[in-house]
């Protein structure tokens, strides 16, 4: 084989396996999409027949999960199932999320802080940070479920919100951390020589310099939150159930689960990562941060 | 401006001793080095004067007053990197504005103060451009701007130029020189470069292992170096070391050099006061010691021409003699060649004796 054909079979061979990827990767999202917009009878193959597209496109299911009915007309969908609103759970999931994931910010950045610059907490502190997520979170979940009826924090979104943040806060200090590590620490000094407190040097020239690491961070958590099933079932009832856990929930006596009302809340859900993730794009790429200080 | 006064200052790192019981009073208004060999301590000290480190033991003053425990922003001083510390995140303007912005200046104040700077520093061009687009020169640029725009009374500045390429290099240092004449400041300046010091500073003050081994003028640790470290450390070609011993010639007090029978140097006896009966180290500058004919007898020792390194204005001549090997400085023009037999002859005035024990330097105003 010619050295032109080897290299033109590896290209062939480079570009099969990407598409394979790609195929295995994008099939759930195709999937959910078209399943959004199909109505009920082609959420399941009938006759052995199976729809790789909807054949009669529809915003039903949309409809269905924000309190109307699937098939547009107040007749007979009524007596199939009882209305439902996904609104609701969608908010409780926005505000548990943004709200767990800016206070496990707010607490982790500054212990990350501590342990970066001040050494604070010796040697053991950052492992024993790292050892709350040692164990998987359903290990503790019914003990904290205890607690938080105690404390009457069940089914609140502020008892969502703390264990939401304390879930993900050592994420934040490991990371940040990391992040903090990076930043000569002539940056603190030369903002408190030049009459900076401590706590202005941190704000006005530390955290610049890690403001990528922190929009990293920050969607990191935000999408451990935003995805969260389990503690949301076990820690919430009806008042502030979450999106997930309002989704896996969407069933009717006629159809047992309602594939496409599910794909239709699936793919708004889809929406807030996504849009977060183009949002701070720009400082995912960290780039020439540093690269002033020293060469 | 400000006077700076250490008195028995130390620092302490765990067991480490960066800083050692430290007495130093720096003038108002003079241009000091600290020179010493990395790890010596002179970072860890300019640190506490600018108050990022609280000393363990000792106090600090400014012009009489205590300031030890004094925050470092409360203190007016400006401090210079070596990293440069550019806030990247900001502009160059910005980051000369930086101090200004932390003490409320109204705006139109710091507008006039940073293009003060900036002229000052001839850095018109790049103020509004991100620090991302500057040159490593510009940058120090900023960052001198930066701690000068707040008129600190002491300037601070830690091997701000060891980044830089040699001809910038040189140019800033008669540019800081210039700088500090104009401005009166104090500046402490922190180097490992003897060069560096000895040509900006007025004042040097030597460290080694965290402790002071000499402060002077430039004249002073090159001509009268306190002790053998000293010696060593400063001037650009290392002195040349020789074992040696206190003996008589003819009844009059000489120091022998070991290994070389007749290498008698008489020298007058106040120069040994205070020496030992046994071993001494003698240590001359290559540039004290003159090369001439074997054959005449005006000569210290002989040997043979091993090595020439010329420099430019000046060439060195490796002479050994199989014990040892000197190093002279010659004219060009008196270049002697490889392999030639020549004599050397030390500068009798400029010989300096040390105690092997303690290293220091015999008889002298500083023995």
């Amino acid at each position: 084989m010619s050295a032109l054909a080897k290299r033109r079979a590896g290209v062939i061979l480079r570009l099969g396996a990407v598409a394979a990827t790609l195929v295995v990767f994008l099939f759930p999202v195709y999937w959910l999409v078209t399943m959004a917009f199909k109505p009920q009878q082609e959420w399941a193959p009938t006759e052995g027949q199976i729809f790789w597209l909807p054949h009669d496109w529809t915003f039903g299911n949309f409809r269905r999960i924000f309190g109307g009915s699937a098939t547009g007309d107040s007749g007979l969908s009524f007596l199939i199932s009882t209305p439902i609103d996904a609104l609701t759970p969608i908010l409780n999931s926005l505000v548990a999320s943004v709200g767990g994931t800016a206070l496990a910010l707010v607490i982790g950045t500054s212990t990350a802080y501590g342990i970066s610059r001040f050494g604070a907490g010796g040697k053991v502190l950052p492992f024993q940070i790292l050892q709350l997520r040692m164990f998987p979170p359903i290990a503790i979940i019914i003990p904290v479920l205890f607690l938080w009826t105690y404390l009457k924090l069940f089914d609140t979104l502020p008892g969502l919100v703390i264990i939401y943040a304390a879930i993900t806060f050592p994420f934040v200090v490991w990371l940040m951390r990391s992040f903090f590590d990076e930043v000569p620490r002539e940056i603190r000094e030369a903002a408190i020589v030049d009459g900076c407190s401590e706590l202005g040097a941190f704000r006005k020239a530390v955290l610049p310099l890690v403001r990528g690491g922190l929009a990293t961070t920050a969607l990191f958590v935000f999408i451990l939150n935003w995805s969260d099933f389990l503690i949301a079932l076990v820690l919430t009832s009806q008042r502030v159930h979450t999106a997930p856990v309002f989704l896996s929930q969407i069933q009717s006596a006629a159809t047992g689960q309602e594939y496409g009302s599910q794909a239709a809340l699936g793919l708004i859900l889809i929406i807030p990562p996504v849009l977060l993730s183009i949002l701070i794009q720009r400082h995912l790429v960290r780039g020439l941060t540093f690269g002033a200080v020293k060469r | 401006m400000a006077r700076i006064e250490l008195n028995g200052l130390s620092k302490r790192f765990g067991d480490v001793t960066a800083v050692e019981r430290l007495d130093l009073v720096i003038e108002d208004g003079t241009f000091t080095a600290l020179l010493g060999p990395s790890g010596c301590g002179k970072t860890t000290t300019m640190n506490m004067i600018a108050g990022l480190e609280t000393p363990s033991e000792g106090e600090l003053r400014f012009d009489g007053s205590d300031v030890t425990r004094l925050p470092a922003g409360e203190r007016n001083v400006g401090f210079v990197f070596q990293s440069y510390a550019i806030f990247t995140h900001l502009s160059a303007f910005e980051n000369i504005a930086f101090g200004l912005r932390v003490r409320d200046v109204p705006s139109d104040e710091i507008v006039e103060e940073v293009h003060n700077v900036a002229r000052l520093l001839q850095l018109g061009g790049v103020l509004e451009r991100s620090v991302k687009e500057l040159s490593v020169n510009d940058l120090q640029k900023v960052a001198i701007g930066r701690s000068m725009v707040v008129k600190p009374d002491i300037f601070l500045l830690d091997e701000p130029f060891s980044n830089l390429d040699a001809a910038f290099r040189t140019y800033m240092r008669a540019e800081l020189k210039r700088l500090q004449r104009e401005l009166g400041q104090t500046m402490v300046y922190v180097t490992h470069d003897q060069v560096e010091a000895m040509s900006m500073a007025e004042r040097i003050a030597i460290m080694n292992n965290g402790e002071l081994q000499q402060y002077g003028s430039p004249d002073e640790v090159y001509n009268a170096p306190v002790n053998r470290f000293v010696a060593e450390f400063v001037g650009s070609l290392t002195m040349n070391f020789l074992p040696a011993r206190i003996g008589a010639v003819d009844g009059r007090p000489a120091v022998l050099l070991a290994g070389a029978p007749g290498a008698a140097i008489e020298l007058p006896a106040v120069q040994m006061a205070g020496g030992p009966d046994g071993a001494l180290t003698f240590g001359i500058r290559p540039e004290h010691v003159e090369v001439v004919d074997a054959t005449t007898g005006r000569h210290d020792l002989r040997g043979e021409v091993r090595l020439i390194e010329p420099l430019g204005p000046r060439t060195v001549v490796h002479v050994g003699d199989g014990e040892r090997e000197l190093r002279v400085v010659v004219r060009p023009s008196d270049e002697p060649r490889i392999g030639d037999c020549v004599g050397v002859r030390f500068e009798r005035s400029r010989i300096h004796l040390f105690d092997d024990a303690t290293g220091r330097t015999l008889g002298g105003d500083h023995g």
